[in-house]
């Protein structure tokens, strides 16, 4: 009985040696050096190269944290900490702007493609035009070769709208609507849109040129008509630190448009405003 | 793998564990002994965590932790920060969420000591807070210890309420079970998969050990 009293207390000691081993509770305020940024899942790519890139010239290393725009902003509703935002879509920050919870009115640093993409040995491709994603994609459907088709949840992600407005807008989402797989970002829907039970999925042009996904998948982008354009805009928040405002102002420049041309974003222009 | 977030999810099993010892002796202990005919329902209230789903839970802590909730509001106004998406409020809400795997091992332990070996501890002059610490507290220990074990697991492995909770905050909220999730949304499926061997093999090792300290006593009293 005795014998595991000592247990105990070398429990309780290492507990107490874990939290002062860690920073102290208290001490996590904003860090100029360490700016905290919440990005839409579309740029998980981009980001960590621009991150790079931005670090290696300053010395300031932002602290990512990716999620679905809207989840993003219903958690800066909710006081989360973060100093810049690159959300997917405008609609967002205007809920933000209204609260208070944005510094400044918000800049445009990107717009995005939807691309119709799947495995390479997915039954999608089997009657394929390249450069003709949504033909591709209607004979898919029409053919019956479709059993599930992922995109990521329009309520919450702009990706997601995007792409139910285009499927929508061919007449096919009522043919499809009981073979979605809904991702909670579109980085989810792109996992889904390349698992084996699923035949492919409308996702983003920057996560399918990521080399992992690349390597193992075939995607048509398609035509920006068909969707509202996919501009993508990102703010500062309230309390944001001299380490945020940097990197902010950092994203405009040509150095950060090559990089995000690199990875399938285009320059937002006036369709934007 | 992540060390930041490893370091951090023990940080905090560590830290709810400091408080659930206690708050687990307590109520673990008034359970056992109290007379109440309402004390079904207390039980069934610290229970809870169980059977709800974590979003169901978690949205009840982000709605009391968030700036605007009750704890959140009263948080802001004394530390001048969020208890959402901080440590804090994870700590608060792995108190929470483990609170029946705190209290009922250690409930059903009390409940298992003779009442005769306390009526004798009270007729050998015992205070009643003597005859905790030197009676029911030795006699309790299997019981209290795997409740600590099964806590500190639990709280390493939750991911649901964490999530909805803390956001996923490097270094802050960003804990090991988070980390994994995010590093397969990042299509990095080797560091995923490092990152689960590790936790599966930290958990076997945590239970088998509770399992042992156990079964060491149940074989102490034959």
């Amino acid at each position: 009985m005795r014998g595991s009293i000592p247990f105990l207390a070398v429990g309780l000691a290492l507990a107490l040696a874990l939290l002062q081993a860690g920073p102290s509770l208290a001490a996590s305020g904003h860090d100029q050096e360490r700016p905290l940024v919440a990005a839409a899942s579309n740029m998980r790519y981009a980001l960590a190269e621009l991150t790079r890139q931005f670090s290696q010239e300053t010395g300031i290393e932002p602290r990512l944290s990716f999620g679905a725009s809207g989840a993003i902003a219903q958690q800066i509703l909710r006081g989360a900490p973060y100093e810049l935002f690159l959300a997917a879509d405008a609609a967002h920050l205007a809920q933000l702007r209204e609260s208070g919870h944005m510094t400044g009115e918000g800049r445009f640093y990107a717009m995005g493609r939807l691309v119709l993409i799947a495995r390479l040995d997915s039954p999608l491709w089997a009657n394929a035009t390249d450069g003709d994603a949504l033909g591709s994609l209607a004979a898919a459907t029409n053919e019956g070769r479709i059993a599930r088709f992922a995109i990521a949840n329009p309520q919450t992600a702009p990706y997601g709208a995007a792409a139910a407005e285009v499927l929508r807008a061919a007449g096919l989402y009522e043919r499809l609507k009981g073979k979605l797989v809904i991702g909670e970002t579109v980085a989810q829907a792109t996992h889904y849109a390349l698992a084996p039970d699923v035949d492919g999925g409308l996702v983003a042009l920057s996560l399918a040129l990521i080399p992992e996904i690349a390597g193992r998948s075939r995607h048509i982008v398609l035509p920006e008509r068909l969707h509202a354009p996919l501009c993508q805009p990102m703010a500062l928040l309230a309390g944001a630190g001299e380490g945020a405002r940097r990197f902010h102002d950092w994203l405009q420049s040509d150095t950060a448009r090559t990089v995000l041309q690199r990875f399938g974003y285009a320059a937002a222009d006036e369709r934007c405003n | 793998m992540d060390w930041q977030a490893l370091e951090l999810s023990l940080r905090l099993a560590g830290t709810a564990l400091l408080f659930l010892l206690p708050i687990g002796l307590l109520i673990g202990r008034t359970l056992a002994y109290g007379k109440s005919r309402h004390r079904h329902w207390f039980e069934a209230a610290i229970a809870l965590p169980l059977v709800l789903p974590p979003t169901v839970l978690g949205f009840y802590l982000l709605e009391g932790f968030g700036a605007d909730g009750p704890l959140g509001a009263l948080y802001g106004r004394l530390f001048d920060r969020p208890l959402a998406f901080s440590f804090e409020g994870l700590v608060l809400a792995a108190i929470i969420f483990n609170l029946p795997f705190a209290v009922q091992p250690m409930a059903r332990s009390f409940e298992a000591i003779p009442p005769d070996i306390r009526n004798a501890a009270a007729c050998s002059g015992l205070g009643p807070f003597r005859s905790f610490l030197r009676i029911e507290v030795p006699l309790a220990l299997p019981g209290i210890l795997s409740a600590m074990v099964l806590c500190f697991a639990h709280s390493i492995g939750e991911f649901g309420v964490l999530l909805m909770v803390g956001g996923a905050i490097p270094g802050e909220t960003r804990t090991i079970a988070i980390a994994i999730y995010d590093r397969v949304q990042a299509f990095d499926e080797a560091g995923a998969a490092r990152m689960s061997a590790f936790l599966l093999l930290m958990s076997l090792l945590a239970i088998g050990a509770s399992y042992a300290l156990t079964r060491r006593k149940a074989d102490d009293r034959r």
